[in-house]
């Protein structure tokens, strides 16, 4: 049983680490634009379909075909910012919601009409190499995923704090009338969060789809789950995705250890309402409810 | 008044039509009928708090779940009939409605969607792993068929038909007096103005409690004739992707008015029948409808249909009426 | 008529509201003023039972009020509208005056659909929205629209008027135009009124008695002459917002 707890504490990281990229994508476009993109599983499954069909079928190197996919991704963020957010910004935010739940549903269904359902599986370079870390073992690979979410959080942090793009995002998020006043292009902005957002989603995809299995449906379930991280960490607090991202990760981990696989999902859910009448703005929120 | 009389013709003249329907169309077509019928009670009753409460609700496929499984174990391992079952699993949704209400109408906006959403993926995950009771993914078989009465025999189509139709029927017609009433006229002022309902004396709390243990009710009463109709039953039929289904039906066809879901809910089912061949591109197109219809026609099919006749209206009395506020109000119509 | 005691309100360790205790006898218009934050919506949120005050109670005609919900303050007399969406934008003008009678049921009765319809109408004349009567309230200017939301609160009988910025975003003769319809609602209507106001002219001009808050706190209370000229107020006000 010690073995396995450690074993499940090296799991959580994992996926918590999963989590963190997909919840702090959701909450910096919330943050900064307001918008709640329910669409964000479908970038993350979209991730890890291009990144297998570049490694898989074409042989390119992962590590490139990460970084590709992170583009080929963000870019077409920044045109689903353009064409269906932007037209939408300053109504309703119900309606940015509803847009981006039909978005949701026509990604998801579009992909599995082409591509069908059945088992992919992104093929990686690592080998097999396992380290022991008293008692639990975690392989080569699962260590690569932990690096590059952790490199890719660090460089996020590094460009909000100190630089002048970070410093126009924070500008943007308090105050859209404001910044525009003071120079900022609020356009290009928006555009570019939503690039980064779908950017962190696409590498979350790719390294999950190198993991675990690649499906037209495999975005559903992490896409509501950075929605329901970001409420528990605070809405718009990257700081509180981060720390969310980790509480369900364990949360699930340590159901399916001690409980069942299949309550896993059931775990999110009541945690978010139990966060929500104990503390309605979320474990950091000091953001408007 | 002579509107008026226009109106209630109209309406009579489409239920004889409807009525003479079984004696006319093929048993394809009339199965067809009796779905769209099934989910005109569902939108409804969505329509209730999303259309005029103005709460947007993911927990009614989950309610409509509850109905049609407590109807369907009931009538299975029980040996109810579907006529003391379908009053129950009603009671039952409307129970559960009122107990996730209580803390969930306290949150608004999004909050609330997510919420809601959260909790109708609990009833179908519990549903999902509650084998004993629902027998899990493999489902509930051979719910029967309601017992006869008046001579009608529902395990034909036809004769289900009338059943469907009465029960949209009632369901429509109580609606529209809720809204009528002053419960409704609460309802609306929520839905227009949280706060300031407050403020000309609306328990605005008990009123969406109100709204929403009713709306679950309905729910549940349109699972109980699905289940009972469909004789099968599955979690797989009440996921996320029939909760933006029939949101869609609401919003397409005009959310906030009496035609509008049931014109929304018949467009969309009959749609992939008219297209044979995308009717598997189903999900894709409701997706991508969802989408454009927020983006340009957010009062839905009936809007469109409205600002039309108003145009034309407008073109005919052209040199009566002062243009500009007409256009405002048009313009209006459009939501900005 | 109200009386406001010891009223203080706190967010998160920050005091918005400290210590306000003042009243506000029958027929007279109450104005408050203050710098932007200084706590006057707080103020109203916690009079109105919007939201509760962490300290102090709030007394209607003797009655202690503080603690119920606004629905039922509304019932005995004491109504209020919000600063920016004041309406009902998708009703009609007519349907906004009929909704915001929705509390005289329970007021009284007595009252036949008949006197009600009644009732609305002269309510529609008196704020002068009758020629919109049928128009969407989103559809109408802003002045119009303020004027409609004046109209919604008196369909509730109000003995108490409380209004959160009436004149914001108004032109000089619409703001004009508000202020004469302010003072027949208290002289013929005999409605006691509590404003926020940032135009000094207008709450200057119209206020029997003034509140100044700032930083939660009262600074001063006054007539509008007493105010102008307390060194205080002036001292607060200074760099800021020059009183006229």
């Amino acid at each position: 049983m010690g073995d396995q707890i450690i074993q499940s504490i090296l799991d959580g990281l994992v996926s918590g680490s999963i989590y963190g990229l997909m919840a702090i994508g959701f909450t910096l476009v919330f943050g900064i634009m307001h918008v709640i993109n329910l669409a964000h599983g479908e970038l993350y499954m979209l991730g890890a379909f291009t990144t297998f069909i570049m490694v898989g079928v074409y042989q390119i190197n992962f590590f490139v075909a990460i970084l590709a996919a992170m583009l080929i991704v963000g870019g077409l963020g920044f045109l689903i910012e353009r064409y269906i957010f932007r037209p939408l910004r300053n109504t309703a935010m119900l309606n940015t919601l509803l847009a981006s739940i039909g978005l949701s549903i026509f990604i998801s269904n579009l992909v599995l009409k082409i591509a069908g359902t059945g088992m992919r599986s992104i093929p990686t370079p690592f080998s097999d190499k396992s380290f022991t870390i008293i008692g639990a073992t975690i392989s080569t690979h699962r260590l690569m995923v932990l690096l590059l979410t952790a490199l890719l959080v660090a460089v996020l942090f590094w460009v909000i704090k100190f630089t002048k793009f970070g410093r126009s995002l924070r500008a943007t998020s308090q105050d859209q009338d404001a910044s525009a006043l003071m120079g900022v292009n609020i356009n290009l902005t928006y555009g570019l969060v939503f690039a980064i957002s779908a950017g962190m989603a696409a590498m979350a995809g790719g390294l999950i789809g190198s993991l675990y299995v690649v499906d037209p449906t495999m975005g559903l379930g992490p896409g509501l789950k950075a929605f329901i991280i970001v409420i528990l960490g605070g809405m718009g607090s990257v700081v509180g995705a981060i720390v969310g991202a980790f509480v369900m990760g364990y949360a699930e981990t340590f159901t399916s250890l001690f409980w069942a696989a299949s309550y896993q999902d059931l775990v999110g859910y009541i945690l978010l309402i139990l966060v929500l009448l104990l503390k309605p703005n979320g474990l950091f929120g000091g953001a408007k409810r | 008044m002579n509107n008026n009389r226009m109106k209630i013709g109209t309406i009579i003249a489409v239920l004889v039509v409807l009525s003479v329907l079984p004696f006319l169309l093929d048993s394809y077509l009339i199965h067809i009928l009796n779905q769209i019928g099934i989910w005109v009670i569902l939108t409804a009753s969505l329509n209730l708090m999303v259309g005029y409460t103005g709460q947007l609700s993911f927990a009614h496929v989950g309610l409509f779940a509850v109905g049609a499984y407590t109807s369907a174990i009931l009538t299975t391992s029980a040996g109810f009939s579907f006529w003391t079952s379908f009053p129950i699993a009603a009671i039952v949704a409307g129970v559960l409605g009122f107990i996730i209400g209580l803390p969930v109408l306290r949150f608004k906006t999004h909050f609330f969607a997510i919420v809601t959403l959260g909790f109708g993926e609990i009833i179908r995950l519990t549903i999902y792993n509650w084998r004993d009771l629902t027998g899990g993914p493999n489902g509930i078989y051979n719910i029967p068929f309601p017992t006869n009465i008046l001579g009608l025999d529902f395990a034909l189509r036809e004769h289900f038909y009338y059943l469907i139709l009465i029960s949209a029927v009632l369901v429509v017609l109580f609606v529209k007096l809720l809204i009528g009433s002053r419960t409704g006229k609460a309802m609306i002022a929520i839905r227009e103005n949280e706060n300031f309902a407050l403020f000309v004396g609306i328990n605005t709390w008990k009123v969406k409690i109100f709204a929403f243990t009713l709306s679950a009710a309905l729910a549940g009463f349109a699972g109980s004739l699905y289940a009972s109709y469909n004789s099968y039953i599955s979690p797989y039929s009440f996921t996320v992707s029939e909760s933006v289904s029939i949101l869609l039906m609401v919003i397409i066809g005009g959310m906030g008015t009496i035609i509008g879901p049931i014109l929304g809910t018949t467009f969309l089912i009959f749609l992939p029948e008219l297209l044979r061949s995308v009717s598997e591109w189903r999900m894709v197109i409701y997706g991508g409808l969802l989408v454009l219809t927020i983006m340009f026609m957010r009062d839905g099919i009936l809007g469109l249909i409205k600002s039309f006749v108003r145009k034309k209206k407008h073109h005919s009395e052209k040199n009566l009426l002062s243009t500009g506020k007409e256009e405002a109000a048009i313009a209006g119509s459009e939501r900005n | 008529m109200l009386e406001v005691k010891g009223i203080s309100r706190f967010f998160k360790g920050l005091v918005a509201l400290d210590d306000v205790t003042f009243t506000v006898k029958q027929g007279d218009i109450l104005g408050i003023i203050g710098p932007n934050g200084a706590g006057k919506s707080t103020l109203f949120n916690c009079i109105t039972c919007f939201f509760p005050p962490s300290k102090g109670e709030v007394y209607f005609e003797g009655k202690k009020i503080t603690g119920l919900n606004p629905f039922q303050i509304t019932e005995l007399g004491l109504t209020r509208t919000f600063q920016h969406t004041q309406v009902f934008p998708k009703l009609s003008v007519y349907e906004n005056i009929t909704t915001g009678q929705y509390v005289m049921k329970r007021k009284d009765p007595s009252r036949t659909k008949r006197q009600l319809e009644q009732k609305a109408h002269e309510i529609m004349e008196f704020v002068g929205v009758s020629e919109y009567k049928d128009t969407t309230a989103e559809n109408l200017s802003l002045g119009y629209q303020t004027r409609l939301a004046i109209g919604i609160a008196l369909a509730t009988e109000p003995k108490l008027f409380l209004l959160d910025e009436p004149a914001a975003g108004m032109n000089p003769e619409e703001t004009k135009q508000l202020v004469h319809l302010l003072r027949e609602i208290r002289t013929k209507l005999g409605v006691t009124i509590i404003l926020i106001e940032h135009d000094m002219k207008a709450v200057m001009g119209l206020c029997d008695k003034i509140v100044v808050l700032e930083y939660g706190k009262k600074i001063a209370e006054g007539t509008p002459q007493e105010i102008q000229e307390n060194p205080r107020v002036i001292e607060a006000y200074l760099g800021s917002e020059a009183l006229a």
